[in-house]
């Protein structure tokens, strides 16, 4: 996907100008002789995957996942109003698990099972700030060393089965892949598998990839894949930025699955703890 | 480089000098304006008129380890909020005195600089200095932030620290 850029001159620079999609942010950059518009946009997607990514933290927040533009899923930081009843909930269903409330950002969900691996009404649980623990990796017959993981992982709780799945997130996925959104340089494309406490694994794994919304319709107008995100106008208003995408593929058909756009809203308004939720 | 204190002066090079586009137009009471000259104008008034600018910032070096971002990373330098080292005087005289909310190099290697108000344009400084290294503003990335309300330039594909990695260190940031 092609943008449109303008052209700034400042004495003897001259610039390449773009706003945001979302019109929080105007770029400059050097303008480069010879370069093609791709190449622009690749180095604006750079930038302003730099500039959302750079400036997330790790307020008390709430991430709306979206797929085929309605929300599938809510992801709350566990001290929010929201967040707390989930988590009571967790703690009564799946008591001693793990160490829910290990730090203030985990996240926890309660969510429907919108796709496969997931059938099931069911609960979410994400550890922040920790490579996958010895016990957990020992629970579903798995041995990750530290050097292939991100510093968190996921557990999914199906309210139904009873049965207990984990997301191990990984660096990198060494089987075959499809086409993928392309990795930014500094903030790379990473993967979570599903495991089983029966020690199988998913033939389902995430692709994830801070990426820019351009990028991401460009993908799926390519792959013939459904656009998570609705209009702007039908977003709720108020949101941080639209930070992360999920490309779900089958590891061993190469079929891909729905793709994944993470919508952060933080909690400013502690008087208003339900503005965080659109139930 | 100040212009010829005798001789031809053309619109031009007045312009060039103050750093602005002669594109689609300039006027002698704009740049006179510009140079801080009152009425009556008169191109004599730029023989030998320079718009050379200068400030130092001493910066005592702070740093920051963020291990809750998804690709976690160390800062060096100064940062206001949340608190990281200090600056002196923090503020920045080619923007009017705007405050200045950080300055630092991140292991991800890239070097930033960012001011308060998002309405801050980029122009008025040409380069800063620091540690041996420069950064041209023209060869900056710039990003006007309504979100956090400022504006920042920054600099990829840097690998060496300018501030160094000793903590209360302090470096000299020269901007011209």
């Amino acid at each position: 996907m092609i943008r449109s850029f303008s052209s700034i001159q400042r004495g003897e620079d001259k610039y390449i100008g773009y706003t945001s999609e979302c019109g929080k942010w105007k770029f400059e950059l050097p303008f480069i002789e010879n370069e093609t518009a791709e190449e622009s946009t690749l180095r604006i997607n750079e930038l302003l995957v730099s500039a959302i990514i750079g400036r997330l933290s790790a307020q008390q927040c709430v991430d709306f996942v979206y797929v085929n533009k309605e929300i599938v899923r809510e992801d709350f930081s566990m001290n929010t109003e929201e967040g707390q009843v989930i988590m009571a909930k967790l703690e009564t269903e799946f008591p001693n698990f793990t160490d829910y409330r290990r730090q203030a950002n985990n996240m926890v969900a309660e969510y429907d099972g919108y796709r496969a691996p997931y059938s099931n009404p069911s609960l979410s649980f994400y550890d922040f700030q920790i490579v996958m623990p010895a016990a957990i990796q020992t629970a579903f017959n798995v041995s990750y060393q530290a050097s292939e993981l991100k510093t968190w992982y996921g557990l999914k709780f199906d309210l139904v089965t009873r049965d207990v799945l984990l997301k191990a997130v990984v660096l990198d996925f060494a089987g075959a892949k499809p086409e993928l959104p392309p990795s930014h340089p500094i903030y790379n494309n990473y993967y979570a598998l599903t495991h089983s406490a029966d020690g199988s694994v998913s033939d389902w794994v995430d692709c994830y990839s801070f990426s820019t919304r351009s990028q991401i319709k460009q993908f799926c107008l390519d792959k013939g894949l459904d656009y998570p995100l609705p209009d702007e106008e039908d977003l709720k208003p108020g949101y941080q930025a639209v930070w992360n995408w999920g490309v779900v593929f089958n590891k061993s058909t190469l079929e891909y699955g729905p793709v994944k756009a993470y919508v952060r809203y933080y909690l400013t308004d502690t008087s208003n703890l339900h503005s965080l939720t659109t139930k | 480089m100040a212009l010829p204190s005798s001789g031809q002066l053309t619109f031009s090079a007045i312009a060039a000098e103050l750093g602005l586009s002669t594109s689609p137009g300039v006027d002698l009471r704009g740049m006179s304006s510009d140079a801080g000259f009152s009425t009556p104008d008169a191109i004599s008034e730029f023989y030998g008129y320079s718009n050379a600018y200068t400030e130092t910032q001493t910066v005592t070096v702070g740093t920051f380890y963020d291990g809750t971002a998804y690709v976690p990373f160390t800062i060096y330098g100064f940062r206001a909020s949340p608190s990281m080292g200090s600056i002196s005087d923090g503020t920045f005289n080619a923007k009017s005195g705007e405050a200045i909310n950080s300055l630092h190099w991140s292991d991800l290697n890239s070097m930033s600089f960012t001011i308060a108000d998002s309405s801050n344009t980029n122009a008025d400084w040409a380069q800063l200095v620091v540690g041996g290294q420069t950064f041209t503003r023209a060869s900056s990335a710039f990003i006007q932030d309504t979100v956090n309300n400022q504006v920042q330039w920054s600099w990829s594909g840097i690998t060496v620290n300018p501030f160094g990695t000793t903590v209360n260190a302090t470096k000299a940031v020269v901007f011209t």
